[in-house]
């Protein structure tokens, strides 16, 4: 097992010493907030000892690309906000989702350049319904449901240009 | 033009003003109202509250405006070395201040950074956000302010999660509680304004710790607003010194404003400037003959939209969510009384359960939590969607809460010690009697209350509170897990019992129980230790039990009755019984008058039962 882990890094390193990386972009792959930009190393306060933060300073950093794969461009500040607003409220955007209404849904939707319509809110449910009635939804990470999110939203975000 | 004329109202004081100053024509603008702001000089001969050398182009800058004026004069005049910023980029306020002195010509820099944030911002609106008091952490207490940045044509939604808040807080690394304090009251921090979207301060002040906020739109003409938007860029980011008591958010937000607004709006009658007493002088300022105020929206907790929405529901609706969460761990749809409603009503209901659970996720529920949001949301995605959420009024705002300093002369007739004379003081902040929706209803926040007994031959202390802090959280729906908790933590140090003016002691409670509310009642029972010296009482360690009723008769009179048993585990010495009855009428937002009517019963180590009564009048002057 070990001399597998082995072959596989060396395979790697030889990979990456042969090819320079190509861009997700140039690779027609989605960035990811979470994986290639450090959204998910961002601390936000929580309850508790983090209340005291509230009167007390709580920078967000900034962000940082986290995959060679995607440029600093891509991780610019408007995907980063569209991603720090699901991280931080996934919770009340599924719930405001599945009501058809709510700041949250809003201002989503106003991050990505849409209004919130009978269409672009109906193509939010339908992509929420299929998600949350999948059978492992219950299981998967607040990471993984925040990106399942933040693609429908792109998805739909494409049809308001 | 309202800053060209403040910037000729002068500092009665010189400061810091070089002795040729009558010669220098510089002097008087190095000495005028607007420029100090600019430079966060609070009071004459001060140093500058910013203590980051960033901010000063001068070396002598923090205590020299004057020399602070002549070096900024010169940085926006010298030519801009290609690749480096500029003073005109990172001082724009100073520019245009100095520019319509016609002092001088800044140069014609480029500037990306800066350009970029003010198209952001420049036309932006200027608000003040607060945040009500928390009583989940001593810093929060007295609550929060935020300056807010926000879309300047939003009528149909006033505040927006995409609005931007300039927060300022200290830096307090990872210190423990005992350097916290240390720090906070005597100095050691430093403090900045960072920035973000307003949804960050959202989840956490109204998701989490589930606080109202209220955001006051400031009536500033475009000239003063887009001039206090450019100074917000030059102080983002700069260290200013920080105390927890005088130096902190609310009088820097305050001194901040005062940039372009003529008033004292960090002024205070004690030693700190609370956040409750800005947003006051900011509800009392006037501006250009208006007030400075212009409009006031309230922004829910999580809490209370979900009490709003349920208290929404039909009795039908209601009963089909009770049915529907009979089992706290399960929703259950099928039953009849959710199936005879129609989709709509159906919809309603499950709102405010997928509500009510992002209440309880900021609880210690131990229920499944994502299984019953799973089952919530994937019924609701079955249900017709719904284009607005019903909102609940907002509270009365906090400058209509009772001011928080106090002085009460009571006149009481004691049975063992006659006619009695009590003086009180309190600086901070409310008491059971007091508690409203403006801060916190069915609740006591009191700090250093301080009761002086005066006879014909003695003065004596009879009571320091050193600090009170009761909630009596009141269950306002039948949602699973929201029991009503009744909580006290208070220290005091004393008189043991009514008939005794020397047998002072120490006592530590710490009480937990039930609550609710009928009608115009809310009774409560509490339970819980008490660590006392027992100079004049026996048991170091006591059980305590607490039986009380706050009755609201109307808008300005209530009466509070508490009866309260205390078990040392040392006999008959260990144990008293005291019966307080208060009635207040509140006579107006300043003046309040109380009756008393106080009873105990106790033993002296002989054995011989006391008892001792009181019966008294008292009249409040709050400020």
């Amino acid at each position: 097992m070990k001399k597998l882990s082995l072959l596989v890094a060396a395979g790697v390193m030889s990979a990456g010493l042969m090819a320079t990386p190509q861009t997700a972009e140039a690779q027609g792959l989605e960035v990811n907030p979470w994986q290639h930009c450090g959204i998910g190393a961002m601390i936000f306060p929580e309850n508790g000892v983090a209340a005291a933060i509230s009167n007390i300073i709580w920078d967000l950093g900034t962000t940082a690309v986290t995959s060679a794969t995607v440029t600093p461009e891509q991780c610019g500040t408007s995907i980063v906000d569209v991603a720090l607003l699901i991280d931080s409220s996934y919770d009340q955007l599924a719930m405001e989702t599945a009501q058809g209404s709510g700041e949250h849904l809003t201002a989503a939707l106003n991050l990505v350049g849409c209004n919130a319509t009978e269409e672009t809110v109906g193509a939010l449910r339908a992509d929420l319904a299929e998600v949350a009635s999948s059978s492992n939804y219950t299981e998967m990470s607040h990471e993984e449901k925040a990106y399942s999110y933040y693609s429908s939203l792109q998805t739909v975000a494409a049809g308001c240009a | 033009m309202r800053r060209l004329v403040l910037s000729l109202i002068l500092f009665p004081i010189l400061v810091s003003v070089p002795a040729y100053a009558s010669d220098d024509p510089y002097a008087v603008i190095a000495q005028s109202r607007t420029w100090l702001k600019l430079l966060h000089v609070d009071e004459p001969g001060a140093l500058s509250a910013v203590n980051d050398q960033r901010f000063f182009l001068s070396e002598q800058g923090r205590q020299n405006p004057y020399a602070e004026l002549r070096a900024t004069l010169a940085a926006l005049e010298a030519p801009q070395i290609a690749g480096e910023g500029h003073a005109v980029c990172k001082f724009p306020a100073r520019a245009q201040f100095l520019a319509q002195q016609n002092l001088v010509q800044p140069t014609d820099a480029n500037c990306p950074e800066r350009d970029e944030w003010l198209g952001k911002h420049q036309d932006q609106s200027v608000g003040v956000m607060f945040a009500s008091g928390y009583l989940g952490n001593p810093a929060s207490f007295f609550g929060h302010m935020l300056i807010h940045l926000g879309e300047p044509s939003s009528n149909d939604t006033p505040v927006t999660l995409l609005d931007t808040s300039m927060n300022f807080g200290a830096d307090t690394g990872d210190d423990g509680i005992v350097p916290y304090i240390l720090k906070g009251l005597f100095g050691g921090y430093q403090a900045r304004y960072s920035q973000a979207l307003f949804f960050h301060n959202s989840a956490i002040y109204s998701e989490s710790e589930m606080r109202d906020l209220w955001q006051y739109k400031l009536n500033l003409n475009d000239e003063d607003r887009e001039f206090l938007i450019l100074h917000m860029w030059e102080v983002l980011g700069q260290n200013f010194d920080y105390l927890f008591l005088s130096e902190n958010c609310a009088s820097r937000i305050a001194r901040t404003l005062e940039l372009v607004i003529n008033d004292d709006l960090a002024q205070s009658n004690m030693p700190w400037v609370a956040p409750e007493t800005v947003m006051r002088n900011l509800s009392q300022a006037e501006y250009e003959g208006e007030p400075l105020i212009a409009e006031r929206e309230h922004k829910p907790s999580r809490r209370l939209i979900t009490e709003h929405l349920f208290h929404q529901l039909t009795s039908d609706q209601q009963f089909a969510l009770e049915s529907t969460w009979q089992n706290p761990n399960l929703l259950n749809f099928q039953n009849t009384a959710f199936a005879e409603l129609n989709t709509n009503e159906q919809g309603a209901v499950i709102d405010v359960i997928l509500s009510h659970l992002l209440t309880l996720e900021e609880t210690d529920t131990e229920l499944p939590i994502p299984q019953l949001r799973q089952q919530a949301l994937v019924k609701r995605l079955q249900l017709p969607a719904n284009s607005q959420v019903s909102r609940p009024l907002p509270p009365p705002p906090i400058e209509t809460a009772v001011p928080s300093s106090m002085w009460r002369m009571a006149f009481l007739d004691n049975s063992e010690i006659g006619t009695v004379g009590r003086l009180s003081f309190r600086p901070l902040h409310y008491d059971l009697l007091q508690s409203s929706a403006a801060r916190m209803p069915y609740a006591s926040l009191e700090v250093l209350r301080t009761d002086i007994d005066i006879t014909d031959n003695n003065i004596s202390l009879n009571r320091l509170q050193l600090f009170d802090v009761t909630n009596l959280y009141v269950q306002r729906t039948p949602l699973p897990e929201m029991r009503s908790r009744a909580w006290q933590v208070a220290a005091n140090i004393s008189n043991t019992h009514l008939s005794c003016t020397d047998c002072l002691n120490f006592n530590l409670d710490l009480k937990t129980g039930w609550s609710d509310r009928f009608g115009h009642a809310v009774p409560y029972a509490m339970a819980g230790v008490q660590l006392s010296t027992t100079g004049f009482q026996k048991g170091p360690v006591a059980v305590t039990a607490t039986l009380g009723m706050l009755l609201d008769h109307s808008n300005i009179q209530r009466t509070h009755i508490e009866l309260t048993a205390r078990e040392g585990f040392a006999g008959e010495a260990g144990r008293i019984s005291q019966l307080n009855v208060e009635h207040l009428l509140q006579i107006d937002s300043a003046f309040d008058a109380r009756f008393y009517v106080r009873a105990d019963r106790y033993r002296l180590s002989n054995g011989e039962q006391q008892k001792g009564q009181e019966l008294g009048l008292a009249f409040s002057y709050y400020f």
